[in-house]
């Protein structure tokens, strides 16, 4: 049993780890939902630009127009990571040994909500997630290219800290 | 020895059962919503007006809706009221071509009550840290008759990220849409 629990926690661990390393060098960021053309939950990069907001995935590639942005928001939440095979794994796990996986398998994460206008005026919101920190540096570049929005950037993280 | 081994062969596997009817109920717990969406998606118009929609973001107090769930809930009615096939155009919020479109519905949600859960939680104890939002639908004409008017749900009780819940209210919504008749 002691054997399993380790084995899965090493493992969870070893497939957190790797992530972590490749959020430092390059941030890997997930497309909640909200981009036309752009898969859910497709991940990719996200760069501002003087043209807008571009999301690359692997097959996949959007901009949202700096002009056409009418508000932007960040936030934070947390999930489990390892996805399907680790929750499927943990359930196998006797004794609630996964259930004691489950503290060890999360992590936060930042999200980040745009709203913008289609060329018919048509309200749209792209929801993204990445690691911690990232949201509000792409908001201040956003801001910085003149993107608009209802909350600065200061306040967002005042709130933050209120939490 | 032999015995000891037994019994404890007779509680891992009752443990492994006992996980596994657990998760199985929760999956049966989630899914009946969506099974009614499905069906009406494959129907065709039964209407004798031909309506289109216009979907508004949904309206919360300051601070009481994150953002993000805001948007998701917003965009997921899109995609499931598209899926209903009960509408000939589905329009967002401010789109200028439904100006001209003689029979159109307004949808309207208010947000009632907002519980952020924890998917740690879920993981846990499989009975706290569940995310429930719920909002009050309304779907009026342009003349403000109402068609409909009722109450949704949306929750992540066991397996899924937070933002899940807006998947299941919006197709909660669009099962009533689907189902009330105008």
């Amino acid at each position: 049993m002691a054997v399993i629990a380790l084995s899965a926690t090493a493992g969870a661990q070893s497939s957190t780890k790797p992530k972590s390393q490749v959020a430092d060098s390059t941030p890997q960021f997930n497309h909640v939902l909200g981009l036309e053309d752009v898969k859910q939950n497709a991940k990719g990069s996200l760069t501002v630009s003087a043209s807008g907001l571009d999301f690359k995935g692997a097959a996949s590639h959007a901009q949202v127009p700096i002009a056409s942005i009418e508000d932007i928001f960040t936030g934070e939440d947390s999930h489990q990571t390892g996805g399907k095979v680790l929750t499927v794994a943990k359930m196998g796990v006797p004794y609630g040994g996964g259930r004691v996986l489950s503290l060890l398998t999360h992590e936060k994460f930042d999200s980040l909500t745009v709203e913008y206008r289609d060329e018919n005026g048509g309200l749209h919101g792209a929801v993204f997630t990445m690691p911690l920190g990232q949201a509000t540096i792409i908001k201040k570049q956003l801001i910085a290219r003149g993107a608009k929005t209802s909350v600065p950037v200061d306040e967002t993280a005042e709130t933050k800290e209120k939490k | 020895m032999s015995s000891q081994r037994a019994l404890l062969r007779a509680l891992m596997a009752a443990a492994l059962m006992l996980t596994l009817l657990a998760s199985g109920s929760a999956f049966a717990q989630e899914k009946p919503a969506a099974k009614p969406a499905e069906k009406t998606a494959a129907k065709p118009a039964a209407t004798a007006t031909p309506w289109a929609i216009q979907i508004e973001p949904v309206s919360a107090e300051e601070g009481k809706l994150p953002p993000d769930f805001a948007m998701a809930i917003y965009e997921k009615l899109i995609q499931e009221i598209g899926k209903t096939n009960k509408f000939q155009q589905v329009f967002r919020s401010g789109d200028r071509r439904a100006i001209d479109v003689p029979n159109l519905l307004i949808l309207t949600t208010k947000l009632e009550k907002f519980e952020r859960g924890s998917q740690t939680k879920r993981a846990v104890t499989t009975v706290a840290g569940a995310t429930k939002v719920s909002v009050h639908a309304q779907l009026a004409t342009r003349d403000s008759q109402i068609k409909m008017d009722k109450t949704a749900e949306g929750t992540v009780r066991l397996f899924g990220e937070n933002i899940k819940a807006t998947q299941n209210l919006a197709k909660n919504i669009a099962t009533l849409i689907g189902q009330s008749s105008f």
